[in-house]
């Protein structure tokens, strides 16, 4: 069965977010790679062809870096406050009691101290779902290197909390 | 955008249904305008990769009309259509949209604002054979605007809807071909007085005039004539021109007619409307005339 | 905030990276003509809008055939069982044949061929499935027939697919020219005829299914078979001349 993009869209999203720290350049990418995969395949399954968008989406926020292209966004400052910002604007706006919202801060600063390739895994595992094998195809690293990865991120993180 | 149509031709058995038509769409909306049998609902067809040209082709943006990739961006509402018995009209668009290749949410959602464009969502669940004529003839239209195409072909489409809803249907048309190409066929000249920016005038197979309404009312500019004579007179002016209108009065004969000069003393000119060349063209009169010496003369 | 449990972590790393959301996205995805149904779902689609009465004839036609030749189990050699197998499948080709062309009954046609899946498609798709239904079901009889007529499973095939493709390829040829109703009726005239033909030649079984004029079983294939595919190419490629009524000048 064929994804859901209204899902996709807001996945890529925020995984070009991730990349790029900034809203509007984020959305412009993200409409790139929507439009790039779109020009060779009429649908996205799990698998093969969702690790393919994550990958144009991958390669586009690195060209980035490399050419930064006058966009409609230059204008914004380039790099908004962190994740801890936007965790205390989603709080606003959810009703968490206070508890999970103190611990969720404290793992999301956790988090950060974490190198970036785990940082990259952690987002594509725990919070887009994607599968560790769609995910090795997008980074390129082995299976085993993935595990070992994620292996590597919880430890510290227990550690850490 | 751009559909190029580059001597195009189609032959059956004896007759030339399309001559060689080299036109070039673009953005906005179309108005074919000619009689039965000279050849629309033939050029439509090969537009839609229907038909294949005998020779010639049509093109749009550089790719061919038999594609895949262009039936993607193509609506069509052909003159005369029929439904699965059974299928309500959400039925309908569901399946037309799966044709489309439309997924199944997507085109739910896109058919219930279809339905609400062309106000029909009260009859959303009700089978089509319980439709009036005009109902069905909304579907048409609703099914052509599935997939949000680029290109719309619309074989008379304003046929079996009252006033109304023709007017309605007018400016969805004006809306729609602000950013798509639109070419519509109707016999209803209002219609295309309305709503067409180009008008293309099609007889015997062959485009013989395209432009804006202000373009082609040149033609016959000035030459539109009403009087009103005796019968005799009136029998005789009949057989020489090209008539509109006639009415029989208590003064006499009353004539509208076609003619280069003032056919009578007693003539006054009047402002033509494309009805009248609608009927200068396509009058039965008009194709006797063909034959012989063509101009108004005495 | 300390002693959190690996699973408590896991769970709760799934709320990282909160963003806000997109502001163009309902815009960019109304334009957006994707994504299109996969092959598959398109299949899955079409397949879903073939009668159910077609389902349960075809399944009734071959439970009657095992019914009634059944009879004749007892008897080897008596080719019973055979004749009533090839006196339904001319039933099943007609089956198979008039619910693909539904569409030029119904007045569809024209819209189907303008649609991205357009009418070649969704007739092959729909000739496909039924004849591959009735494939299946008729791979899954030949066993017992085999066994039933003391004949090797090839030989029984042969026997069986010559009536269907025979009654096939003359349907098609029914559909080419004859439109709408009367193309049915026409195609359940031929299917009525050949499957006549099949029960009577049960008279002279020793002669018809004999091994002996086996061989002219194998040409009577292959000739329908090959005819058969010229008229699937000819569908796939030149729908024009197959639905001529279709294109009549205006």
């Amino acid at each position: 069965m064929s994804l859901d993009i209204n899902e996709q869209y807001d996945k890529i999203y925020r995984y070009c977010y991730f990349k790029v720290n900034n809203r509007c350049l984020a959305e412009d990418l993200t409409q790139e790679t929507f439009l790039r995969y779109f020009a060779q395949t009429s649908y996205v399954n799990r698998g093969k062809q969702l690790a393919y968008l994550y990958t144009i989406a991958r390669n586009l926020c690195i060209d980035f870096y490399r050419k930064p292209v006058q966009t409609e966004c230059s204008g914004e400052a380039f790099s908004e406050g962190g994740y801890g910002e936007n965790r205390k604007m989603a709080e606003q706006l959810s009703d968490n009691p206070m508890e999970q919202v103190e611990a969720a801060l404290q793992l999301q600063m956790a988090v950060d101290t974490l190198p970036m390739e785990m940082q990259e895994l952690i987002l594509l595992r725990y919070v887009n779902e994607l599968s560790i094998k769609e995910i090795c195809k997008i980074t390129g690293l082995s299976r085993s290197s993935e595990y070992r990865m994620e292996k590597e991120a919880l430890k510290r993180l227990k550690k850490i909390l | 955008m751009e559909l190029i149509f580059d001597r195009v031709t189609k032959q059956y058995k004896n007759k030339l249904a399309v001559d060689r038509v080299s036109i070039s769409l673009k953005k906005g909306v179309y108005g074919l305008l000619g009689a039965n049998g000279a050849g629309k609902t033939t050029l439509m067809r090969m537009m839609c990769g229907v038909l294949k040209p005998d020779s010639g082709e049509i093109l749009y943006d550089g790719m061919k009309v038999e594609e895949e990739a262009y039936r993607d961006i193509l609506g069509y509402l052909p003159q005369e259509f029929g439904y699965y018995p059974e299928f309500s009209a959400m039925d309908f668009l569901m399946y037309l949209a799966s044709l489309k290749g439309i997924p199944k949410k997507q085109a739910r959602g896109k058919a219930l604002e279809l339905l609400e464009l062309t106000n029909l969502s009260l009859a959303a669940k009700k089978k089509i054979k319980t439709f009036s004529g005009g109902m069905k003839q909304r579907l048409g239209i609703a099914q052509a605007l599935l997939n949000n195409p680029k290109v719309l072909v619309l074989d008379e489409p304003t046929a079996g809807l009252d006033p109304k809803e023709r007017v309605k249907f007018r400016n969805l048309i004006s809306e729609l071909g602000k950013e798509r190409i639109v070419l519509l066929s109707t016999h209803i000249v209002s219609d295309v007085e309305h709503i067409a920016d180009v008008i293309l005038v099609m007889k015997a197979g062959r485009i013989i005039h395209q432009g804006s309404l202000e373009e082609i009312m040149k033609t016959i500019d000035g030459k539109v004539w009403e009087c009103t004579v005796e019968e005799q007179r009136a029998e005789s002016l009949m057989a020489k021109y090209s008539v509109l209108n006639i009415r029989q009065e208590k003064e006499g004969t009353f004539l509208r007619l076609v003619c280069d000069k003032k056919p009578v003393e007693s003539a006054v000119s009047v402002e033509a409307s494309l009805e009248d060349l609608y009927l200068y063209y396509f009058s039965d009169t008009r194709q006797e005339k063909e034959g012989k010496e063509g101009s108004c003369g005495r | 905030m300390s002693g959190f449990s690996k699973a408590q972590i896991k769970k709760e790393l799934g709320q990282l990276y909160p963003v806000a959301p997109p502001q163009r996205k309902e815009e960019f995805l109304k334009e957006l003509p994707f994504p299109k149904t996969s092959p598959m779902e398109t299949i899955g689609v079409q397949l879903g809008y073939i009668r159910k009465s077609v389902w349960i004839l075809t399944l009734l036609l071959i439970v009657a055939a095992l019914i009634l030749g059944k009879g004749y189990w007892k008897d080897a050699r008596d080719y019973g069982m055979l004749c009533y197998f090839s006196a339904i499948m001319p039933l099943l080709a007609v089956l198979a044949v008039t619910e693909s062309f539904r569409s030029s009954v119904h007045g569809m046609a024209e819209l189907e061929m303008t649609a991205r899946h357009n009418l070649q498609q969704v007739l092959l798709i729909r000739m496909g499935a039924i004849s591959g239904v009735d494939f299946l079901l008729m791979m899954s009889a030949l066993p017992f027939l085999a066994e039933a007529e003391r004949i090797n499973v090839f030989r029984g095939a042969v026997y069986l697919m010559v009536p269907w493709l025979c009654t096939c390829v003359l349907a098609l040829q029914i559909e080419k020219y004859v439109r709408g109703r009367d193309g049915i009726w026409c195609c359940c005239a031929v299917g009525a005829f050949i499957c006549g033909i099949s029960l009577m030649a049960g008279k002279i079984r020793e002669t018809v299914y004999g091994s002996g004029k086996f061989y002219i079983w194998v040409i009577a294939f292959f000739i329908f078979a090959v005819v058969l595919a010229k008229q699937i190419w000819q569908i796939c490629h030149e729908i024009e001349s197959w639905n001529q009524n279709l294109y009549q000048p205006g």
